[in-house]
């Protein structure tokens, strides 16, 4: 009697299977007419499987930031070539939301997740949350603490700073402010990318030679904050001959506050990042320079990474990407690569 | 370990039985001591994990909420690692409710957990082993996480795991055990050591003591009241007892001593009783038998006595009986036993005796000491005395034989009227009746100086020259005449005259002596014939150097002889007395040389000038061979000596020449003249 139960169980579990795989089978069909391949050809006819389009997720710290936006752009981008289905999460520079899309994409059970987390902390309980849930993460900017990743795509921002700051260090020499100070308008110093960037930059100035004045921390990022700190800070060190800007964000609050304080011409000012604006404030001497990440490129290599990485390929464990060091001078040679890899202009 | 004793019961060490206890005792107290300290540690490492708990937790719940409330997941899981790593617990979990609400849950578990190495790991639900652990951990410390306005967030959660807990013990439990050994080990070889020295020593110096004991199992010496005072003690108890098992001994030796002596002795006179007698009488013939010596047994039986117990009653009996016993023992020499045979029966033994006749002055002297009156309470008692002799070899040779006979001689004497002593032999009674009657002539006469002293020329042989005379006594006996010298020397010895004849005769001479010189005659030396008891008195030098005086003789006049018999009788005595004699410028002979026992070791001690052959040794020479042999001999001895020789009872000219020819020129006897009165001496003297 036992055995005739256990016959009458297998037969039910069989029947169950086949059907499962016939509508499997079906859907399949359905979604291999859509897919294109890299090559953006129909690949569906160069395949004899229907494939089903894999959900990605990008979950960005906050897209209203330019950066992240046009690296949002560079995902997207690598994203349809490649034929995935993404989906960008900001999480509105939220640490409670991030962490909402985040269940929300691995509810949607995405195929994986690429991030530009807020905090590299913050990025910990990302992974951990992507790991209980086998759901693979890209990393693209800031890092995380620890945790397990696919990739990590990074910006050489401690290079980056320090081109910079040995371009800013030049342009003082040149207008004679080598004895001027230069204060820092920070990112968040508990980041990496930002401690990575204040290192580098601080390396170019002891260099050469040109002291500090302070530094301040954005926690706002608003351009008003920026304003604030720079006319502090022009208050405080009447020698102070130049201010970087660690981020793009909020550059014409800097500006303004140096035009206020009657300052214009007298103090340098450079950015980290890029505005489109940029491309006519450098070439003016607004703007001495700035460093550019190329976060449109780093979507992409994301997306890529996870791509590799789902098609069962090897995937470098840290992908960094050069910075621009972009003055005055040398804006025009580097023009293309600015619109694409760092304003994201993909026309 | 264990000692077998005579009946094979094994007996266990001190030291087994003391590190029974001590192990045991240690053991125990630390066992007790290691429990305490056990649970007090357990307890406070419990209280500790409270106390931690507490700290960590207020330490950890402001951030955490603010984290919470950040949603900054991983730096309250960064904070929760910090803590951890400074205390000991063994996880702590964070319900995270705004994190379980984003994730649609009740709450989000997240924190730090040790692993089985100890190393602090994330925390993960969905771990079973991990869930397991936090189950079965030992004590756990919730607290809720509330946001300022009392709004839960969470709660946080500190686990403490008994891993470390049970470490800490079990360091504790080896630890107690290795002090329990340890301690246990030290404390038994310190006490082995202390017991040792302190108690099993001065025990085993006192059993080495007791086992030097004697044949009844006492020990002889007393053991040492020495070290400590438990020690001390023992000694001294062990001692007492000692004491008190020698002095029992000793007790119940005289107890057996007093009981043999009632076994032996007369209750009431304390006398030798019958048994006692009978063995002694034994041993007497034994002695007697070996030394050639007679016996005398007298059987002493109370005239009247009957009459004064029946009619005075027992009581003043045993007075009489007693008041007889202090005398009869007054009366009889040292040498003699006196033993009561029961009633009114008493015997003497009398020994050493080379004349039976010896015995009858005692006798007499019994009867007459018994003939007193005896005073007991207010009666004057008169109790005579019937006493029977026997003699032994004459009359028999065994006790028994003896015995019997004195009682037969006793009775005789009762039928003879009582108060008189009768021997056995008839002969022998008169020999003593006769003895009896000379010996107070004898006394009679020294009272009335019926003595007179004869004296006999010692001539020189070669010349015939007087070179001196020997003194000797007569008894001019006034119904009996003159009586020879052998009939009533031996009775002036025997009862003790022979001092007063001795010194009376030495007087007499000496003075003559003195006389004859002061007449310018040339006597030469003066023999005189010294008594042992003469010898053996304490004042004898005193009483010689005081006659000297009276007598105005000169000391080099006079020569004392003493027989050879007389100084074997007692030779240490004797040359003590004869050196001062010698030392006062006397000179001494011994008479009868050559007829008793010398030892010639002795004889070289003796201050002598002058040897006697024994007249025995020359009535037969030169014919007899032998008696010229020893003549010789003894002429030879005294040339050896160098001592002068003169020989005695010459009474031819053929012995004479002999003596002569052999070199002894000092002759005496009747050869040239017989012993001669004082007036014929001194007639010889002046031609």
């Amino acid at each position: 009697m036992f055995n005739k139960k256990i016959n009458i169980n297998y037969m039910q579990f069989s029947i169950m299977t086949i059907m499962l795989l016939l509508m499997f089978a079906s859907c399949s069909d359905e979604k291999s007419m859509n897919n294109t391949d890299v090559s953006g050809k129909d690949s569906s006819s160069s395949k004899p499987k229907v494939q089903t389009k894999k959900k990605l997720a990008y979950i960005v710290t906050d897209s209203r930031i330019p950066f992240w936006a046009i690296m949002g752009r560079g995902v997207k981008n690598r994203a349809d070539f490649l034929g995935y289905d993404l989906e960008i999460y900001s999480a509105q520079n939220s640490a409670k939301h991030e962490l909402e899309l985040t269940v929300k994409a691995i509810k949607n059970r995405v195929s994986g997740i690429i991030i530009s987390p807020s905090t590299s902390s913050a990025c910990v309980t990302v992974l951990k949350l992507a790991k209980s849930s086998n759901i693979p993460v890209v990393i693209s900017d800031v890092g995380a603490d620890s945790g397990e990743y696919v990739s990590y795509i990074s910006s050489n921002n401690r290079e980056g700073a320090y081109k910079i700051g040995k371009v800013l260090a030049k342009k003082m020499l040149e207008l004679g402010f080598e004895n001027g100070r230069v204060g820092i308008i920070a990112i968040p110093q508990k980041r990496l990318n930002g401690k990575a960037r204040t290192a580098g930059f601080m390396q170019a100035m002891d260099e050469s030679g040109i002291k500090g004045a302070d530094i301040r921390q954005l926690v706002t990022w608003s351009e008003e904050e920026t304003y604030g700190f720079t006319k502090e800070m022009i208050n405080t060190y009447p020698d102070l001959r130049a201010i970087w800007l660690q981020t793009s964000n909020g550059y014409n609050g800097a500006l303004r506050a140096i035009a206020d304080m009657g300052k214009k011409g007298k103090i340098l000012l450079i950015a980290f990042d890029a505005e489109p604006e940029f491309l006519n404030l450098i070439p003016k001497g607004v703007l001495a320079g700035s460093a550019m990440q190329q976060p449109y490129l780093m979507g992409q290599k994301a997306l890529n990474a996870m791509d590799r990485y789902l098609r069962g390929k090897n995937v470098k464990k840290n992908i960094q990407l050069p910075i621009l060091s972009v003055s005055t001078e040398n804006i025009q040679m580097q023009l293309s690569t600015i619109k694409r890899d760092v304003l994201g202009i993909e026309k | 370990m264990f000692l077998a004793l005579k009946n094979n019961t094994p007996l266990r060490s001190i030291y087994v039985t003391l590190g029974i206890i001590i192990i045991t005792t240690v053991s125990i107290i630390m066992s007790i001591d290691s429990t305490y300290i056990y649970l007090d540690k357990k307890n406070k490492i419990i209280e500790d994990m409270k106390q931690s708990s507490k700290k960590t937790i207020v330490s950890l719940q402001k951030n955490i909420t603010d984290l919470i409330e950040s949603y900054a997941i991983n730096e309250y899981d960064k904070l929760i690692f910090n803590e951890m790593e400074h205390q000991g617990s063994s996880a702590i979990i964070v319900e995270d409710y705004n994190m379980g609400k984003i994730l649609g849950e009740k709450s989000f578990l997240s924190g730090k957990i040790r692993d089985a190495d100890g190393k602090i790991v994330d925390y993960d639900p969905k771990n079973s082993k991990q869930s397991k652990q936090l189950s079965t951990c030992y004590y756990s410390n919730k607290q809720e996480i509330t946001t300022a306005s009392g709004g839960k967030l969470g709660n946080i959660t500190v686990y403490f795991s008994n891993s470390s807990m049970n470490k800490e013990l079990k360091k504790i439990i080896v630890g107690s055990v290795m002090n329990l050994i340890l301690i246990s080990l030290l404390l038994t070889l310190f006490l082995f050591i202390i017991i040792r020295f302190f108690i099993l020593k001065p025990l085993s110096d006192i059993i080495t003591i007791i086992k030097n004991s004697d044949n009844d199992g006492i020990p002889i010496e007393l053991i040492p009241t020495q070290g400590y005072q438990e020690v001390a003690l023992l000694s001294d108890t062990m001692n007492n007892m000692i004491i008190s098992i020698q002095n029992s001994r000793v007790a119940l030796k005289k107890q057996k001593n007093a009981l043999r002596h009632q076994a032996n002795h007369d209750a009431l006179t304390g006398l030798a009783n019958r048994i006692l007698f009978n063995d002694r009488l034994e041993q007497s013939i034994v002695r007697a038998k070996r030394k050639g010596n007679k016996i005398a047994l007298f059987f002493i039986d109370l005239d009247h006595f009957k009459g004064i117990n029946d009619s005075l009653g027992h009581g003043v009996g045993d007075e009489v009986l007693k008041a007889i016993t202090q005398r009869l023992l007054k009366t009889i020499r040292k040498e003699d036993s006196l033993a009561r045979l029961g009633g009114d029966e008493f015997t003497v033994i009398v020994e050493y005796l080379t004349n039976i006749q010896d015995a009858s002055p005692l006798a007499q002297k019994i009867i007459k000491v018994l003939e007193e009156p005896i005073v007991v309470e207010d009666y004057l008692l008169y109790v005579s005395s019937s006493i029977g002799i026997s003699t032994y070899p004459n009359d028999g040779e065994s006790a028994q034989d003896l015995l019997k006979y004195a009682d037969a001689a006793m009775y005789r004497a009762k039928e003879k009227g009582r108060n008189n002593f009768q021997y056995y032999s008839a002969d022998m009674t008169e020999l003593a009746l006769e003895r009896v009657v000379m010996e107070a002539s004898l006394r009679e006469s020294l009272k009335n100086e019926d003595f007179v002293v004869y004296y006999q020329p010692q001539v020189n042989g070669k010349n015939d020259e007087l070179m001196g005379m020997e003194a000797l006594v007569r008894w001019n006996h006034p119904t009996m005449g003159l009586v020879s010298p052998a009939k009533f020397i031996p009775l002036a010895e025997v009862t003790g005259l022979i001092i007063e004849l001795d010194q009376w005769v030495m007087k007499t001479a000496m003075t003559q002596v003195a006389k004859w010189y002061a007449a310018g005659l040339n006597p030469g030396v003066l023999a005189l014939n010294l008594a042992m008891k003469q010898l053996q008195k304490k004042d004898f030098i005193r009483m010689v150097k005081k006659m000297l005086k009276e007598t105005k003789c000169e000391a080099q006049w006079i020569e004392l002889e003493v027989t050879e018999s007389q100084i074997m009788s007692n030779p240490e005595e004797s040359i003590k007395t004869l050196n001062q004699i010698s030392d006062m410028g006397i000179e001494l002979a011994v008479d009868d040389f050559g007829t008793a026992y010398s030892s010639l070791s002795y004889l070289k001690r003796l201050p002598l000038d002058k040897l006697k052959i024994d007249q025995s040794f020359v009535r037969n020479i030169p014919e007899d061979e032998e008696d010229a042999a020893i003549a010789k001999a003894v002429i030879a001895l005294a040339k050896s000596l160098n001592l002068r020789v003169i020989a005695e009872g010459v009474e031819t000219v053929e012995q004479r020449d002999f003596l002569v020819k052999n070199g002894c020129t000092n002759i005496q006897g009747y050869f040239y003249a017989k012993p001669m009165s004082a007036f014929d001496m001194e007639a010889v003297l002046s031609t």
